[in-house]
């Protein structure tokens, strides 16, 4: 126990002096702090301010209210079960696996370490759920009671969310440690979880919000979901004119009993841990190295009962080979990198086209729908051209020796993610121009050339930004790089609103468009050749891009 | 020391060490060689309590490893083949959480040698994130060599270190040889096992192929005079395998 103890002290005081005495890395952590206390005061001036004499609910039916909640709790009971039944709760650091497991301490004692881990994960979801229903009630029931509004004392409502969500942790881990085969029961959760869902969903739609409530105030889901009725109970004890002290005992109770069987258990749980803290540690090796490995490494979890052979033959010579490589490697994901941009896109055109056609009272609302939703479609696949960008960068002294201009290797990296983006403006405008919606030619045109060509300028210049801030592992340079990206995409706004001012004037959006595609094409190519020469530069040193010295000749 | 009696280890449909036994006495050095998947890391795994043995029995000392962990592990040494330190804690505080799991703290005496012997001791103050590959290694050995182990098992310890740094952990393994202590390495440096070893255990596809001295193996297979632990191992695994 003692042994214990010193690694966990010696690891936070470490961790502290090192936060302390590198601002880059207290940069994250004043962040964060920052945004919890902000949440947390505005929480507080809420519950001060709330009247305190006015606790009948005026607008919110109690029953209603209590069931609602829950029903949330259920759900989150259930979440926390499903993860202690994957990897997430036995998986361990590998440290521990290679200096604690192989040594002699009791694996209760081991358990018992992990513990404040999941204490730690109770209060982040317990605060989390509090916050959440106290806002949304708040807003339901202005000056009248709201969830967590209990009075006195304030802090029964966090503890017995905590207690709860607490109870389900403990039950989760006691599972993970006793059961070896968790998959099945996984499943079995699963689909349990979802034929529940449907059922209140139909019986919703045939009888009514009546009915539901009736399920969920039902004896036997209260019993069985015990810990979350509690919960429930107690956050809105303000609506329903009860104590909630009696219940948070209860809870307190229940959490000390769930702490036993996770004890008195004397199974060996180490290799499954073994298992778990391996993959979880691939999976965010692969997290760091772009959005195509991770879903490789978390699809590699998943047994496949036929072998599923990939085998696109090499293609192409210089540069033009480097791109049939990333094919090669992105239809290794067909439905994610092919089939689900085109499948989005079609999805998005239906429903601005729906949306054009069935409301033409209310102007632009279809186009409306389309531009926000292209927007963020939008920056998921820039996001997706950075992880392929930073990609890059890792394959640096791999690449490096080839004998592909730089220029070249940056457009054969960046192919595969335009591509992708391409198919999703593709599915929108085949999809939108089916269905014979307003403008329907200016918005294929504006899906097939327009989005896609300043796209493509756009993450070229990313894949620059991405070069200047190589160190992937320094979140204080991404930040920064994100930053750098944003000041460097408003000359380019500024030029795209002065080219927009002869289709301004003439009243044109055909003119807006047209123009504004051919400014890519010039926005590319001179992109391209920055990019190309950062790249040429980044090979070179493996150092940061200066983008002023790119052009200086080399010593 | 240590006895591995009919054990097996299965994950699944796959069947990964089948009915493996053998022993290393007291003031033995004894060599687990085989092909990539044979099973090697398998089987110290399952001696390190880590793996749970589908069946057969691991004895520590005398301890079963699976009925009485604590106990077992406490007579054992085990560096795994790629160490992966505490980020946040120093070279001096593994070597000092590991003497306290051990509750072998008056070792610690014994620090400075060890990590000055593996040139760690000017490192002893660096946190395990700023090691290098070799230097997690040697940290790794460090820990090991700290507390009074009377079983050491290695899974590859040679991979990653300096020409210095392996032969300082060779000698220290040889001291800790002729001490009375077990040692059990996996490696697939035929030359150094064949150079280290007292005997040696060939594993292929999770079965014992061969066991015995390198003289022992050259007589029972007739090779000449002048076969090496290499040309052996090479005859032996593809035996198998073809």
């Amino acid at each position: 126990m003692r042994a214990v103890a010193l690694l966990s002290a010696w690891k936070i005081r470490n961790a502290f002096r090192t936060t302390f005495s590198d601002p880059r890395k207290l940069g994250p952590l004043l962040f964060f702090t920052i945004c919890v206390t902000i949440t947390l005061a505005l929480f507080g001036v809420g519950i001060s301010q709330a009247p305190s004499g006015s606790q009948d609910g005026k607008t919110i039916d109690p029953v209603v209210l209590r069931a609602g909640t829950t029903f949330c709790m259920i759900l989150l009971g259930l979440a926390v079960i499903d993860g202690g039944l994957g990897d997430s709760l036995l998986a361990f650091p590998l440290p521990d696996v290679d200096y604690l497991f192989p040594s002699p301490i009791s694996r209760k004692i081991v358990l018992a370490y992990k513990l404040p881990a999941l204490t730690f994960g109770a209060v982040f979801f317990g605060g989390f759920v509090l916050v959440l229903f106290s806002t949304l009630t708040r807003f339901a029931q202005p000056g009248g009671a709201h969830v967590g509004n209990i009075s006195p004392p304030s802090w029964v409502a966090p503890l017995s969310l905590v207690s709860s969500v607490g109870i389900y942790f403990n039950l989760a881990m006691w599972v993970s440690v006793r059961i070896r085969n968790r998959g099945k029961i996984h499943l079995g959760l699963i689909g349990a979880f979802l034929t529940f869902g449907a059922c209140l969903g139909v019986l919703w739609w045939l009888r009514g919000s009546n009915a539901v409530v009736a399920v969920l105030e039902s004896d036997w889901i209260r019993t069985i979901f015990k810990p979350s009725s509690l919960a429930s109970d107690v956050l809105v004890a303000g609506f329903c004119h009860r104590p909630a002290m009696d219940l948070v005992e209860w809870l307190l109770i229940g959490y000390v009993l769930s702490l036993v069987p996770m004890f008195l258990s004397n199974a060996n749980w180490y290799e499954q841990s073994i298992v778990s803290s391996e993959r979880i540690s691939m999976i965010r090796q692969a997290a760091r190295g772009g959005f195509s490995s991770l879903m490789a490494a978390k699809s590699a979890n998943f047994k496949h009962k036929a072998a599923r052979t990939y085998t696109v033959p090499p293609f192409g010579q210089g540069a033009f080979a480097l791109f049939w490589a990333h094919l090669c490697a992105a239809t290794k994901r067909p439905f994610t990198n092919f089939v689900a941009p085109l499948l989005g896109g079609l999805a998005l055109g239906s429903l601005g086209g729906v949306a054009n056609i069935n409301n033409s009272e209310i102007v632009g609302l279809g186009f409306l729908l389309l531009a926000g939703l292209a927007s963020y479609s939008t920056m998921a696949f820039m996001q997706i051209a950075r992880t392929a960008s930073e990609g890059a960068i890792r394959r640096r002294e791999l690449l490096s020796p080839l004998p592909i201009k730089g220029w070249q290797s940056v457009a054969a990296n960046l192919a595969v993610p335009v591509m992708a983006f391409d198919l999703f403006c593709f599915g929108c405008a085949l999809s939108y121009g089916s269905l014979r919606a307003p403008d329907a030619r200016l918005v294929v045109f504006g899906f097939l050339v327009f989005m896609p060509l300043r796209t493509a300028a756009r993450m070229t210049l990313q894949y620059v930004i991405v070069l200047g801030y190589p160190d992937l592992a320094d979140k204080m340079q991404q930040v920064l790089s994100v930053g750098v990206y944003m000041i460097l995409t408003t000359p380019f706004l500024f030029a795209e609103v002065v080219f927009c001012i002869p289709a301004l004037y003439f009243q044109s959006m055909w003119l807006g468009f047209v123009t504004l595609s051919l400014l890519q094409i010039p926005f590319i190519v001179f992109l391209l050749f920055i990019a190309g020469k950062a790249a040429e530069k980044a090979v070179a040193t493996g150092e940061p891009i200066n983008l002023f010295q790119l052009f200086r000749s080399r010593a | 020391m240590l006895q591995v009696l009919n054990l097996t280890k299965r994950f699944g449909t796959k069947t990964a060490v089948e009915d493996l036994s053998f022993t290393v006495e007291s003031g033995e050095i004894v060599g687990l060689l085989g092909p990539n998947g044979a099973g090697k890391t398998t089987t110290i795994r399952c001696v390190a309590s880590l793996l749970q043995p589908s069946s057969g029995a691991i004895l520590l000392n005398g301890h079963d490893v699976s009925a009485n962990p604590v106990a077992a592990k406490r007579a054992l040494a085990f560096v795994p083949e790629v160490p992966n330190p505490y980020e946040m804690l120093t070279v001096m505080e593994h070597l000092r959480f590991v003497a306290a799991a051990y509750r072998m703290e008056e070792e610690l005496v014994h620090a400075e040698e060890i990590l000055t012997r593996l040139d760690l001791w000017d490192k002893r103050n660096e946190l395990g994130a700023s090691l290098s590959k070799g230097m997690r290694q040697k940290l790794a050995c460090a820990c090991a060599f700290i507390h009074r182990a009377q079983v050491f098992c290695f899974d590859e310890p040679l991979i990653g270190l300096d020409p210095k740094g392996m032969r300082e952990l060779k000698g220290m393994m040889v001291e800790r040889r002729s001490q009375g202590n077990a040692i059990l390495i996996s490696t697939h440096m035929l030359d150094t096992a064949e150079r280290l070893c007292d005997r040696v255990i060939i594993l292929n596809k999770g079965q014992l192929v061969a066991q015995g001295t390198v003289v022992e193996l050259k007589e029972r297979l007739s090779s000449s005079a002048d076969s090496s632990l290499e040309d052996m191992f090479l005859e032996l695994t593809e035996d198998v395998t073809g």
